[in-house]
């Protein structure tokens, strides 16, 4: 599942629409109580139409990216740009969970796109070996989808900020698995071979060339 | 231990340097900065990875960077890796 749902309501994005018009009713509980956002994901995830619909919507998503990837990362960086300087002006910063957020998806994308095989390979390391993380992984990912499009539906300075919270609580979590994900999807293992050993600042400052 | 020595020792990877070595200046003295605070509580700093890097934990340098290390040993820290968090955006 990759979806940049920041990029709300295009025209040509049929079942993109479809989709957030399918979550619509659970994007309303969390506007009217943010604080549900745990249960709100609970009911998501027991609802089989809006798994189809997240299914087709990221094949949609996918397929424009193939076509005009660069049109698709200004759009979500252009909406990110909107969202940061909404939220700078009641005094909220959410620059940095939002930047894990787009990191998440682009790096999803781009796996999608050159490494297809990597991507299933990890999803499926994740449901076979750590089904616990990787319900985890699911349940933030939603959880900061939902709270994104919740946050494009009220402009009540209280909620925003309780919305802004959990935003960034969940990309917190989320930018562990954006790591991970990250090192999973190199065809080379690091390097292991030891450099140097520090136990205090000068070599240290010496071996990263700093004096 | 003297003030300036470091609560764990820290053990830098070749690909580490190597990656440390292409940065500016002025990153390079923020990253010492960065160390010093995973090396005196790489717990506390870190954010731990998750499935088969479980091990290994993260960190930011800057917003920029991402640092990846892990805790070998009691009194160790294993930096492994550095890398441009924008790695991501290409």
């Amino acid at each position: 599942m990759s979806l940049p749902v920041i990029m709300l309501k295009r025209r040509d994005l049929r079942a993109m629409n479809a989709l957030l018009n399918a979550l619509d009713k659970y994007v309303d509980r969390v506007v009217e109580d943010p604080g549900t956002i745990r249960h709100v994901v609970d009911d998501v995830l027991r609802d089989s139409e809006l798994a189809w619909l997240m299914i087709i919507a990221s094949q949609e998503i996918l397929s424009l990216y193939r076509e005009r990837p660069g049109e698709l990362i200004s759009a979500v960086v252009s909406d990110v740009e909107m969202l940061k300087d909404r939220f700078k002006s009641l005094g909220i910063d959410l620059s940095g969970a939002l930047e894990d957020f787009i990191e998440h998806d682009v790096l999803k994308l781009n796996l999608l796109l050159k490494k297809p095989l990597k991507l299933i390979q990890i999803i499926t390391e994740f449901i076979t070996r750590y089904t616990n993380e990787f319900e985890e992984y699911i349940r933030v990912y939603l959880a900061i989808v939902i709270l994104l499009y919740a946050l494009s539906k009220t402009g009540e300075p209280d909620k925003l900020r309780i919305m802004a919270k959990y935003i960034k609580q969940y990309a917190e979590i989320l930018d562990s698995y954006t790591a991970t994900f990250e090192l999973m999807s190199r065809d080379e293992v690091g390097e292991a071979e030891i450099h140097s050993i520090h136990r205090s600042p000068e070599t240290l400052r010496k071996v990263l060339e700093i004096d | 231990m003297t003030s300036d020595e470091y609560r764990h020792g820290l053990i830098l990877t070749n690909r580490f340097v190597r990656e440390a070595r292409k940065l500016d200046k002025k990153y390079r003295e923020i990253l010492e900065k960065r160390l010093k605070d995973i090396a005196n509580n790489p717990l506390a700093v870190g954010k731990r990875l998750r499935g088969p890097y479980r091990d290994k934990l993260s960190e930011r340098l800057n917003r920029r960077f991402r640092i990846i290390f892990s805790i070998p040993r009691e009194c160790e820290v294993l930096i492994e890796d550095l890398y441009h968090r924008d790695i991501a955006y290409r």
